[in-house]
């Protein structure tokens, strides 16, 4: 039924948490974090080796969870105690990363899981095999959007979101802003590698390399999903992060069919989002030259009326109304 | 209420170079003090405002608010304290989010935050206090704040510097930006929060004029020291006018004092 648009929504749907993850970051926490690039093959090696080890595979998916809020922490760390930059912390943790993830997987760059129960098998075998993954990944990626909406709305919520808004001023209203963004970025890093878990059980393998470009691509869906829905609103903005992950796998899936060869695919990417992050730019010079053309084309006699002194201007005005 | 002493702090400038922001500096507030500080630019008001707050550490020295050594508290703490209002409007509320949440926070100042939604049930509270500024912001709670004009921004951090009554209000400058009729009813807006409540006030502001009317004490800094202290009839009996001759006068003497030390 849902032909070649399967696989892209399920993808969609499965990375839809990440991107609730670099959302917070990168939107609440207005910090671009790279960590994603290690965090999101940490949960996947976790929870593979868990599964692999018979731990119930819900169980290793929480594991993964928790792997990744102490890579985010790490990373949180190094750039609020360490006063490391943002960039070069996550970039940091996520070069340690390769080395813990390989240790994780015994060594091995690839574990897979194709005679394990997974939570997506467990979901195909309740819910059939077409709609089991799209059912699975849709309710988790909703409960966190939930509890995402309504974590943000708490008191301490706000002051995680004025940590990215006003750091200066949220400090001078009592919040221990290192200790906040540590935890920000915890909880994001802990969805991305959430997701990490999940998506090794929906392609039935966990490989060292699968993070490779999952940070830009995380970036890609925020900033796609923004770009439809234009959030003004927590709520939306959540949506509008899923929204844009599933857009994303689209887009991928429709590029791939037009002819654009899978390897090309990270550039497209990466000029997505440099376009995207370049629009204010964009709209700012037109905006520029529009002022200047509209100067050009008003008359001369109210150029010069802007111009005089105020003194002069009130002396004009009396006239005009004598 | 509040007590410095022997207060310094050295920034570094870089390149070896320094720059002794605080030297030395003494200074007592009684409770309920409204204290208005002047000074030429780069005198360490602003610093001396910073240090109280916890934004720098100090190099020596202690303060202390009701007799608690607060000298190596960690800002967020002392905000328990203390209330801010800064000279840029854009710096005391976060423009993204909403009247509300602004407000939301402020009201948990100092305190523990914890999972309860943070509006709720202050919304009526919230609605009820923006009415008295006036402002019509009352009818504006889900509107983000960088929508607001810097005067409405003022009024609004104004507002939540004093929601959770502080012991002690920090204003830098906190007028500066806005334009003189705005200023003014930040001004008038700030006295009747002051009276209020009986709070201590620090103000720093470069209008003589308004720093002889409002309060009941006034300090000139030179330096990073403080060179006059003006209070009851001293203070009644000073002019604008002697007031500006006493700057050029402090100028005049440090810039005799430097000479003689180098001859
Ligand atoms: N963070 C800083 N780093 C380095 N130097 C600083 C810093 N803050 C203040 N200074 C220096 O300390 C001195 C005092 O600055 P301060 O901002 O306290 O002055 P001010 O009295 O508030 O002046 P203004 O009226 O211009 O606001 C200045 O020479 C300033 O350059
Ligand atoms: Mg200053």
């Amino acid at each position: 039924m849902l032909g070649i648009w399967a696989t892209p929504l399920e993808q969609g749907l499965a990375y839809g948490i990440l991107v609730l993850g670099v959302y917070l970051t990168f939107r609440i926490l207005n910090y671009a974090d790279l960590t994603v690039d290690g965090s999101f093959p940490l949960g996947a090696a976790i929870a593979a080796t868990a599964i692999t080890k018979g731990i119930h595979p819900a169980y290793a998916t929480m594991l993964g969870f928790f792997g990744g809020a102490l890579a985010g922490t790490v990373t949180g760390f190094l750039n609020t105690k360490l006063k490391i930059s943002s960039l070069l912390a996550g970039i940091l943790t996520m070069t340690g990363l390769y080395s813990v993830n390989l240790r994780i997987m015994g060594g091995r760059s690839n574990i897979p899981l194709l005679r394990e129960a997974t939570l997506v098998t467990m979901a195909q075998d309740k819910i059939g095999f077409e709609w089991g993954a799209i059912c699975l990944f849709g309710f988790i990626v909703v409960i966190i959007k939930l509890v995402l909406d309504y974590f943000l709305h708490t008191e301490i919520g706000l002051g995680l979101r004025a940590c990215g808004d006003n750091e200066k001023m949220i400090k001078a209203l009592g919040v221990d802003t290192d200790l906040y963004k540590i935890f920000g970025l915890a909880v994001a890093n802990g969805l991305v590698a959430m997701a990490g878990s999940i998506v090794a059980q929906y392609q039935a393998f966990a490989d060292v390399g699968m993070g490779i470009g999952t940070a830009v691509a995380g970036l890609a869906s925020v900033i796609l999903g923004e770009a439809i829905i234009r959030p003004k609103t927590i709520w939306t903005a959540t949506l509008s992060a899923v929204l844009g992950s599933i857009l994303y796998r689209f887009t991928i899936t429709f590029a791939l069919r037009a002819g654009f060869a899978a390897t090309d695919l990270r550039l497209v990417t990466a000029v997505l989002v440099i376009f995207a992050l370049a629009l204010p730019r964009i709209k700012e010079m037109k905006l520029v030259k529009k002022i200047a053309e509209a100067k050009k084309t008003t008359t001369s006699q109210v150029v010069k009326h802007k111009t005089q002194p105020a003194s002069t201007l009130i002396g004009s005005e009396k006239h005009a109304t004598d | 209420m509040l007590q410095i002493e022997n207060l310094n702090k050295t920034f570094e400038l870089g390149g070896g170079t320094f720059k002794r922001a605080l030297v030395d500096l003494d200074f007592v507030a009684q409770e309920g003090d409204f204290v208005t500080i002047v000074g030429s630019n780069g005198a360490g008001k602003s610093t001396l405002l910073n240090m109280v707050a916890g934004v720098y550490a100090a190099d020596s020295g202690t303060i202390a608010i009701d007799g608690t050594d607060i000298t190596s508290w960690p800002e967020h703490k002392r905000a328990k304290f203390v209330g801010r209002v800064f000279q840029d409007p854009m710096m005391g509320t976060a423009g993204s989010m909403t009247i509300e949440e602004n407000l939301a926070m402020a009201y948990k100042r100092g305190q523990r935050r914890g999972l309860k939604l943070g509006v709720a049930r202050n919304r009526v509270k919230f609605k009820a206090l923006l009415a008295e500024l006036d402002l019509g912001l009352e009818k504006r709670l889900k509107d983000q704040v960088r929508l607001l004009s810097g005067g409405q921004r003022q009024a609004l951090t104004l507002m939540m510097a004093t929601l959770k009554t502080p012991q002690l209000l920090l204003l830098d400058e906190h007028t500066a930006a806005l334009d003189p009729k705005t200023a003014r009813r930040i001004i008038d807006l700030t006295q009747s929060i002051v009276d209020n409540h009986g709070l201590t006030v620090l103000m720093v502001t470069h209008n003589l004029q308004q720093a002889l009317e409002v309060g009941n004490r006034t300090i000139m800094m030179h330096d990073g020291g403080i060179v006059l202290d003006l209070q009851g009839r001293k203070r009644e009996d000073t002019s604008v006018d002697s007031l500006l001759e006493a700057f050029s006068r402090v100028k005049k003497e440090r810039f005799l004092d430097d000479r003689a030390l180098l001859a």
